[in-house]
């Protein structure tokens, strides 16, 4: 034996071994143990840090967006009866109602009614579309116009803040004796929901943008998807291997990581070149955002091909499926799960962008919600941008409830590709 | 050198290799190999790791297409027709010369689809009516009717390893090939389920011509009737199953199989 | 030859072959000693061998478990397998030779007046001749020799013709003093005896051709 004799093997009968727990054993043990336990403690740390700060954006959030669904308001009752204003059904079921009964003096019927309740001062604060309300519920109920009701009109936004004691000592003062005599309050305000863009935080609403962000992702996620998931599948099984597919594979990579905006160029010198009249149309925004987020979906498409076991391939192809059929009835179902989580993260991040759509005109004032995809648009992320700009105190609470509007929508849009993710990987 | 013992010339021969070599980018896998497949054995390849013998197998039903770096050279028939001709089409071939792997590889569906898949995308069946009956036939060949009758809606992978290679089996059957490869389909089973493969080989023998790859000599001379010995990618030693274990005639083959190799 | 990877395998080749050496050395001894004691009347020795007979129904059974333990652990195959096989059979071979020994051992105290019988010298060298086809066809056994096998089943002709001289010469001999009749009857078992061991040693050697080449030799050279 040329090598040197180590403690096992000096001769053939098994060593007895030392007692195991000496001092330095102790004090290695103790050591390690020590070690473990603050290294549990620092990722646990980690993790409370990380629940805290989302808590208390949430919660920041919520505090200051439940204030952005209520407004104040001023209650007027209007006896039609008397107003002198007129119409029947019919007339009243007509498009053109509306114009109708702001003809007839629908606006100074209602002035004429809250100075009567409220004073000349408080009538002066109505908002200058408050008459609107009044118009919507006659058009909804045209029986309505041999009763009298008492309406919530919106107040204008100098009030509004009085009301909150911002102001002008005399209008703050006003706000409280109105307050008092509860005639005027902050209640719960549902028409946030239906409403577009206004000058006046009082009138204003999310429905517009929330419109132009749904059919801004539809258009992203029609050209997204499918160009993603096909290009990733060519790119794993077609693809010959060698230079032109690597130079491919590493350009889509980086477009991944190219800042959004610089996208927005692309939208601005490319497709509004080629559709000059469509700016700020979910149209041009969707191919705008198409392009940003399809490589997320090919990097993870192609990934999750990757991860489709060969063993199933080999199977398929023994038995004599074609190359396509083995894509489309075996790979396909097998990396869709993996395909759905890129396209929600890709989704996720298109919904919150604003960069790129700021390029292409999607930034505009938008009084009401988008017809369709040509018409001019603006998205949830641009309105939060466009509020918090404004000077009215007001927008600052809607800016809030703005948020609380997106956040809700982005959990929806995920778990509806969480619900279609968990189906395919049930099935298969 | 390869000895071929003299009783094997005079037969049809199902799949005729001559001068087969594979090459992996500059190295050779299989060197020259010339064989005939009977249409009426079990034919077995034995011989230690890396010997080539899956890779010669893999020859047979084309799978080297699918590994970018493997080039076969030489002539591979079957029944007469080139496999790597311009008029055979490789995926009508794969129907004919059906494959059994290793592992265990039933696709994530049912039981019913993993069979009918097959006959499916070949035309042999459509209406719901014909399927039922090839799934039913594939399944009763290989074994597996009684055990899964009742259950052809559960997922194919839910099954225990022996179950999932016969179903695999009754997968290759239902498309109706004249040719079963299997690649050591039991090596990954547990004695009994071997057995249970074994005697399944044994029915299957004399409807399919049957080609195994499995390194268990015992195996191989238990299910086959003719054996070919593969050594470092050359084909040593090709006879009937009971001479190539009783009294080999190549020196490498002897000391390969008493185990006196490496 | 390359040995085994498995080096217990070697072991329990090696040991069998160890067994069928000491059956065969034991069947040779018998053989030489069973006719030593014959041609002398030495009763003791005759009964030593008798005794040691039992020696080789032992080393046969022992035979018998190692070699279905060699394949039922190791699988032997080919040429291992034919060795196995071979050596079991050889076993209950020598054993019947040690059997026959036994037998012509048995005889010593039945013939009488030994000195006089001209028939009783040449079973001796008869017996050599036996006792060498056994000698040889065990080192062919050992040294996988076919060639020495067929010399061995060869040497069974000369066996033979000792047999036939032996059987000529007592028939006259008795014919010629019918006294000795009893004697000389003891005496043709004994022949026959030897004679049966010469075609049990040349059994052997066919089965040590098979062992070694998978062929049993040529009707021819029997």
């Amino acid at each position: 034996m040329s090598s040197p004799a180590l403690p096992h093997d000096a001769g053939d009968a098994p060593q007895t071994r030392g007692p195991t727990r000496t001092p330095a054993f102790e004090k290695r043990l103790a050591q390690r143990y020590r070690a473990e336990r603050n290294f549990r403690r620092i990722g646990l740390g980690a993790v409370v840090f990380s629940v805290a700060v989302l808590v208390f954006l949430l919660g920041n959030m919520l505090m200051n967006g439940v204030a952005g669904f209520q407004r104040a308001e001023l209650a007027v009752t209007i006896d039609f009866a008397q107003s002198g204003v007129t119409g029947d059904p019919v007339s009243l079921a007509a498009p053109s109602a509306v114009q109708t009964l702001e003809m007839q003096g629908l606006p100074d019927v209602v002035t004429f009614f809250a100075e009567e309740q409220l004073g000349k001062d408080a009538a002066a604060e109505i908002a200058p579309e408050g008459w609107r309300d009044v118009a919507a519920a006659l058009t909804a109920d045209p029986d309505l116009i041999t009763r009298s009701q008492t309406f919530y009109l919106p107040t204008t936004s100098a009030l509004a803040g009085a009301l909150q004691g911002e102001g002008p000592a005399e209008l703050r003062a006003l706000a409280q004796k109105l307050s008092d005599q509860g005639k005027l309050g902050r209640n719960w305000d549902w028409g946030f929901l239906a409403r577009s863009d206004a000058t006046s935080p009082q009138s204003v609403g999310i429905w517009g943008a929330l419109k132009g962000s749904m059919l801004t992702m539809l258009v992203t996620l029609v050209l997204a998807f499918p160009i993603g998931v096909l290009s990733a599948l060519y790119l794993e099984e077609y693809a010959p291997r060698g230079r032109w597919t690597d130079i491919i594979e590493v350009s889509i990579s980086n477009l991944a990581a190219v800042p959004s905006i610089i996208f927005g160029l692309l939208g601005l010198s490319v497709f509004l070149a080629l559709f000059p009249n469509l700016r700020s149309a979910p149209l041009i925004g969707g191919m705008t955002l198409a392009l940003m987020t399809m490589p997320v979906i090919v990097i993870s498409g192609r990934n999750a091909i990757k991860a489709v076991p060969p063993s199933i391939r080999d199977g398929a192809l023994a038995i004599g499926a074609s190359p396509v059929q083995v894509v489309f009835h075996h790979v396909l179902p097998l990396a869709l799960p993996g395909m759905l989580t890129g396209t929600i993260i890709g989704m996720a991040r298109a919904l919150g962008e604003t960069a790129p759509l700021l390029l292409i005109g999607m930034r505009i004032f938008v009084a009401t919600p988008p017809e369709g995809f040509a018409s001019p648009a603006t998205v949830l992320p641009m309105q939060i941008f466009l509020w918090s700009d404004e000077i009215d105190r007001g927008f600052v609470e809607r800016t809030s409830a703005a948020i609380i509007v997106l956040l809700v929508f982005l959990l929806t849009m995920n778990g509806l590709a969480i619900y279609l993710r968990n189906k395919f990987e049930k099935r298969w | 050198m390869t000895v071929i013992h003299p009783k094997m010339t005079d037969q049809s021969a199902k799949i005729r290799a001559q001068d087969v070599c594979v090459y992996y980018g500059d190295k050779k896998a299989i060197d020259h190999v010339s064989i005939d497949i009977s249409p009426n054995y079990v034919t077995a390849f034995i011989g230690p790791s890396g010997c080539g013998k899956s890779t010669f197998l893999r020859c047979f039903n084309r799978m080297n297409d699918t590994i970018g770096a493997a080039k076969v050279t030489g002539l591979i028939e079957l029944d007469g027709e080139d496999i790597h001709g311009s008029r055979m089409d490789v995926v009508q071939l794969r129907a004919r010369v059906g494959m059994v792997f290793q592992k265990p590889n039933p696709f994530p569906k049912s039981i019913y689809e993993n069979i009918a898949y097959g006959p499916r995308i070949h035309g042999l069946a459509e209406k719901k009516a014909d399927l039922d009956v090839v799934v039913e036939r594939s399944l009763t060949r290989a074994g597996l009717w009684d055990e899964v009758k009742d259950r052809l809606e559960d997922s194919g992978t839910a099954l225990s390893g022996g179950q999932q290679q016969r179903l695999c089996i009754a997968r290759a059957i239902a498309v109706d090939p004249e040719v079963i490869l299997m690649d050591e389909p039991a090596s990954a089973l547990d004695p009994i389920a071997t057995a249970k493969i074994e005697e399944l080989i044994d029915e299957l023998s004399g409807r399919y011509a049957i080609v195994i790859v499995t390194h268990s000599m015992q195996q191989a001379a238990r299910v086959s009737q003719r054996t070919a010995f593969f050594h470092l990618g050359k084909m040593v030693e090709y006879g009937p199953t009971s001479e190539i274990f009783t009294n080999p005639i190549e020196e490498r083959t002897k000391d390969y199989i008493t185990g006196r190799y490496g | 030859m390359a040995e085994h990877t498995v080096k217990a395998f070697d072991e329990d080749i090696t040991r069998l072959r160890g067994l069928i050496a000491e059956m065969g050395g034991l069947a040779e001894v018998a053989i030489a000693e069973s006719l030593d004691a014959l041609v002398r009347g030495d009763e003791a020795l005759a009964e030593q061998v008798v005794l040691r007979d039992k020696r080789m129904d032992a080393l046969e059974m022992e035979v018998d478990k190692l070699a279905v333990r060699i394949i039922a652990l190791r699988a032997p195959m080919a040429d291992d397998l034919r060795e196995v096989i071979a050596a079991l059979k050889i076993a209950g071979v020598l054993e019947r030779i040690g059997d026959y020994s036994k037998n012509i051992a048995k005889r010593t105290g039945m013939i009488e007046g030994r000195a006089r019988f001209e028939p009783l010298t040449l079973l001796p060298t008869m017996g050599e001749l036996a006792g060498e086809m056994v000698h040889d066809v065990l080192t062919a056994y050992a040294a996988r020799d076919p060639d020495l096998a067929r010399e061995v089943i060869a040497t069974d002709a000369k066996v033979d013709g000792f047999y036939n001289s032996i059987f000529r010469n007592l028939v006259s001999y008795m014919v010629e003093n019918p006294s000795t009749i009893s004697s000389a009857a003891q005496l043709l078992f004994v022949a026959r005896n030897i004679e049966r061991i010469g075609d049990h040693a040349t059994n052997v050697a066919e089965m040590v051709h098979f062992a070694a080449t998978g062929v049993y030799p040529p009707e021819g050279d029997r």
